[in-house]
C-alpha cells in the first residue's frame, strides 16, 4: 500500500479532498456500519475504524473500479475483519435507535427498520453485505465486485436470503 | 414483510453520523494498524534472522562449536528469514481497498497457517539445536548459566510476541469460518 504523502502541502490537499469523499458518502459508510453494529458504541467503533482504513488506503485507489465500489469494499470489509478491542463494555448497551434519524411521531419507520435489523442480524457477514448492496439498488455486477462472488452466485444467494427473510417476517 | 416497501424505506433513511477521530494519521487500535504491527514485526524477524545466517561463521570462530553444528545453525536462520519473509509479503499484500470480501478473509487464513508453519518449525528445530549447543558448553559453567538464561529469557520473550501475532489473525479466522 502507498504512503500518504509526507510533503505538508500534499498532505493538507489530500486530506481535504479525503474530507469531502467522507462528507460526500457518510450516509453510505453509515448504513454499512449500522448492518454489522450490535449497539450504539459498537456503530461508532466500526465507522471510525472504517474511515481510518479508508485514509490509510486512499492512495491505493487507481480509479479502476467505481468510488462506491472501492467505498464499498472498504467498508465491508472492515466491519467483517474488525477485531473488538480488549476492553470492559457498560453493562447496558446503547441502543442502535440513537443512530437512525427519524422524526418522534413517525413510529411505523422505526418499528420497520428495527424489524428489518432484527431480521438480518440472524444473517452471516457474507449474506449481510449481499442484503445490504441490494437494499442500496447495487447491481449484480458491483455486488460481486465487492464480495469476490460470481454473478449468478450473487443472484442465488440473494433469492434464498429474500424468501428467509420474508419467512422468518410472516413468523 | 413487503421486501420492496423495505427497500424503500432504507433507501430514505438518514443516519446521525458520528464524529471523525481527531486525527486521521495515526491510530494504534484499529485492525489495519495490527496489520501494520505485525508487518513491522516480520520484517524485523527476516532481517534478524537473515543477519545471524550471515554472522553464525564468524561467531562460530569465538565459541569454537563444531563445523556440522555451524552448518545446522546457518540452515535453522535461512529457513527462519525465509518463512519470516514469506509472512511480511502476505501481510503486506491484506489491502483492503483493493481486495473483494472473500479475498481479504481467504489472505488472512493464508496468513494465519503460514505463522503457525513458522512457529512449528522454528520450535522443531530450534529445540535440539540448543539442546545440542547446551551440551557443547557442559564443560564451562558460565557459558552454559548464561546460555540457560538468554534461552529463558528468549523463549518467554518469544512467547508474549507469538501470542500478541496470533490474538488478532485467532479473531480474524473465526470471522472466516462465519462468512465463507
Amino acid at each position: 500500500m502507498q504512503d500518504i504523502s509526507t510533503d505538508p502541502a500534499d498532505h493538507r490537499e489530500l486530506q481535504n479532498h479525503f474530507m469531502e469523499l467522507i462528507g460526500q458518502n457518510r450516509q453510505l459508510i453509515c448504513k454499512v456500519c449500522y448492518m454489522y453494529a450490535s449497539d450504539s458504541d459498537h456503530f461508532n467503533d466500526l465507522y471510525q475504524e472504517v474511515i481510518a482504513n479508508m485514509w490509510q488506503g486512499i492512495g491505493s485507489f487507481r480509479g479502476d473500479s467505481a468510488l462506491s465500489t472501492w467505498i464499498y469494499r472498504m467498508a465491508i470489509n472492515t466491519c467483517v475483519t474488525y477485531y473488538r478491542r480488549n476492553r470492559r463494555h457498560s453493562k447496558q448497551t446503547v441502543s442502535l435507535d440513537q443512530i437512525l434519524d427519524i422524526p418522534a411521531d413517525d413510529t411505523s419507520r422505526a418499528d420497520n427498520l428495527r424489524q428489518m435489523y432484527t431480521l438480518i442480524s440472524t444473517l452471516k457477514p457474507m449474506d449481510k453485505a449481499l442484503i445490504l448492496m441490494w437494499l442500496d439498488e447495487r447491481s449484480y455486477d458491483e455486488i460481486s465486485e465487492v464480495t469476490g462472488l460470481g454473478r449468478n452466485t450473487v443472484a442465488s444467494r440473494l433469492r434464498r436470503i429474500k424468501l428467509k427473510l420474508i419467512e422468518k417476517g410472516q413468523q | 414483510m413487503d421486501l420492496d416497501q423495505l427497500k424503500q424505506t432504507w433507501n430514505s433513511q438518514q443516519f446521525k453520523t458520528p464524529d471523525l477521530p481527531k486525527a486521521t494519521g495515526h491510530r494504534t487500535d484499529s485492525a489495519d494498524a495490527a496489520r501494520r504491527r505485525l508487518s513491522n514485526r516480520f520484517r524485523m524477524a527476516t532481517i534478524m534472522a537473515a543477519l545471524m545466517a550471515i554472522n553464525i561463521w564468524p561467531l562460530a570462530d569465538v565459541i569454537d562449536t563444531p563445523l556440522w553444528l555451524d552448518t545446522c545453525m546457518c540452515v535453522y536462520f535461512v529457513i527462519m528469514a525465509i518463512l519470516s519473509g514469506l509472512s511480511w509479503r502476505q501481510t503486506q499484500r491484506i489491502d483492503f481497498g483493493a481486495l473483494t470480501l472473500t479475498d481479504a478473509i481467504r489472505k488472512v487464513v493464508r496468513l494465519r497457517r503460514t505463522m503457525t508453519l513458522r512457529l512449528v518449525a522454528g520450535i522443531a528445530m530450534a529445540a535440539p539445536l540448543l539442546s545440542v549447543l547446551l551440551l557443547h558448553f557442559l564443560h564451562d559453567s558460565y557459558s552454559l548459566a548464561c546460555g540457560v538464561a538468554g534461552g529463558i529469557v528468549g523463549g518467554i520473550a518469544g512467547f508474549i510476541i507469538c501470542q500478541r501475532n496470533f490474538t488478532h489473525i485467532k479473531e480474524m479466522q473465526r470471522i472466516a469460518s462465519d462468512t465463507l
